[in-house]
């Protein structure tokens, strides 16, 4: 059994699928981990289960990511935001920088090993 | 009365007569035009002025000769008046050259006045052209603007489409893998490996697609980063090769004249540009092996792959990096699958960094180098 790690994941994600394959690695890892299917359910469980990070998708129905970002900003709160996405488009990199200093994953150009390292990196657990 | 009418008409060249002047009404000169110079009235027209002086000095003399006979001589009256005549006319004659003068003047300025005028209407004129060219030049910029982010929109569509499933698959792999769902017979994994390999090559397809349709597109797909150690970079490479090298029989070999800098480039994008270059040139080798020479000049450092391979004809040579992705007739005999995208997106991605690319050969048969230039800083 893998020990639990005292860090809460929010995973904010519209697609069904990678939001299972987030929450089951994460799980596996021993994360606490919830889940959002778009910016406005994840607004409201960042208010409630105040996560110790957050992945969020970019392209979401309702309150896209980088919306819930600017909205999370606005209210000064500074929970680390790891965006994943399926769009090189440096742009849209930048866009998402402008509204907080945040890291950037592109889907499928990463595993699912190094999805959970990078969340560790993050919250500072070795 | 001629003489009067050629006065008339003398005036009149001068702009001097009025058409509101009764008198050269009354007097039949035809009131061409409006006095365009002095706008006078009855009475403050130059002629009509002489013509009512003149009536009224006589006048006057008539006057005087009749209440001053007895007293003073005629003569004398007369002699008194012709001085104070001549004088008058004189000094009439000088005003009127000043009069002349000034509307000569007031002449040269109303035409200037009209060059201006007809200039201010003609810049009008062209500032209007100019505004409407400006005005069909923004519409088609605008267009252009509309059409480029239906391209954005469509593209970020398509990767989206495109990756996520793509991403999924590799997601739910490698939690089977990893036996998240319990324990996978070795033989089943051994399969999904091989699912997973296919998986990571379709990725490398779409993600080569979109970074030519990125390129084609003009955007700078660059984050370049300080301290890319080049020589490090070609060496990786090469280990990530080694097992199929190692199988084949072939050698590689990284040879380095002095120190080579290390450069500011972007990692993520040199890395597979230079990998594809090293992997044709494992895949175009039989035997023999691969040299990498590098070297560094003038601010800049020199990488040169060189291969024991088919080699290159001469007229394949120059379609090499070809944005139409032509394959050269030896390559498809060699090997028959082959997209033909990857020396072009090489190419570009050498090129965004301020670079060259060129391949060199003796000919079918002997071998080929390709040869690649990158500054040092300089990143466009």
């Amino acid at each position: 059994m893998t020990e639990k790690i005292k860090k809460k994941i929010l995973v904010v994600e519209d697609d069904n699928d990678f939001r299972f394959i987030l929450e089951t690695s994460f799980s596996k890892a021993g994360f606490d981990v919830c889940c959002a299917a778009d910016g406005l359910e994840g607004l409201n469980l960042v208010r409630s289960e105040k996560p110790d990070l957050i992945f969020l998708d970019v392209l979401m129905p309702n309150i896209d990511g980088i919306e819930m970002a600017r909205i999370l900003k606005g209210e000064n709160i500074k929970t680390p935001i790891i965006f994943l996405t399926n769009l090189s488009d440096v742009d849209h990199i930048a866009k998402a920088e402008e509204t907080v200093m945040a890291d950037y994953v592109i889907k499928s150009n990463i595993s699912v090993e190094q999805i959970i390292e990078m969340a560790k990196n993050k919250l500072g657990i070795k | 009365m001629a003489q009067v009418d050629k006065n008339l008409k003398k005036l009149g060249e001068f702009g001097y007569v009025n058409q509101n002047c009764w008198l050269a009404k009354s007097l039949g000169y035809p009131p061409t035009k409006r006095c365009q110079y002095c706008q006078s009235r009855f009475g403050e027209c130059l002629f009509t002025r002489y013509l009512i002086v003149s009536i009224v000095l006589i006048a006057i003399i008539v006057f005087a000769v009749y209440i001053l006979e007895g007293l003073v001589s005629k003569g004398v009256i007369i002699s008194v008046f012709a001085l104070v005549i001549v004088y008058g006319y004189f000094f009439d004659k000088s005003t009127e050259k000043i009069i002349e003068a000034n509307f000569e003047q007031k002449k040269a300025k109303d035409a200037l006045e009209k060059l201006n005028c007809e200039l201010e209407a003609k810049i009008k004129e062209q500032t209007r052209h100019i505004r409407e060219a400006y005005e069909v030049e923004r519409r088609a910029h605008e267009e252009l603007e509309k059409m480029n982010e239906s391209k954005n929109q469509f593209m970020a569509i398509t990767q989206h489409h495109l990756r996520t499933p793509l991403s999924s698959t590799m997601g739910y792999l490698d939690l089977i893998l990893t036996n998240t769902f319990g324990k996978v017979p070795k033989k089943i994994a051994e399969i999904l490996v091989k699912i997973k390999g296919a998986t990571q090559g379709e990725i490398k397809i779409v993600n080569d697609l979109l970074d030519i349709s990125a390129f084609q597109m003009g955007k700078n797909v660059l984050q370049a980063e300080d301290d890319v150690d080049l020589e490090q970079m070609i060496k990786e490479i090469f280990d990530s090769q080694a097992i199929e090298m190692k199988e084949r029989g072939l050698y590689s070999k990284i040879d380095t004249e002095g120190d080579i800098p290390l450069i500011f480039a972007d990692k993520s994008k040199l890395t597979p540009a230079l990998a594809n270059i090293i992997d044709n040139a494992i895949k175009y080798t039989k035997e023999g092996g691969i040299t990498t020479t590098l070297k560094s000049e003038n601010g800049k450092v020199f990488i040169f792959i060189k291969d024991t391979g088919m080699g290159i004809s001469k007229e394949c040579l120059g379609k090499l990096f070809s944005s139409t992705f032509e394959r050269c007739s030896d390559a498809q005999k060699a090997f028959a699958v082959g997209k033909g995208i990857g020396l072009f997106l090489s190419s570009k991605v050498v090129e965004l960094h301020g670079g060259k690319i060129w391949a060199e050969s003796e000919g079918v048969g002997k071998g080929t180098t390709f040869c690649i230039e990158l500054p040092i800083k300089n990143v466009k």
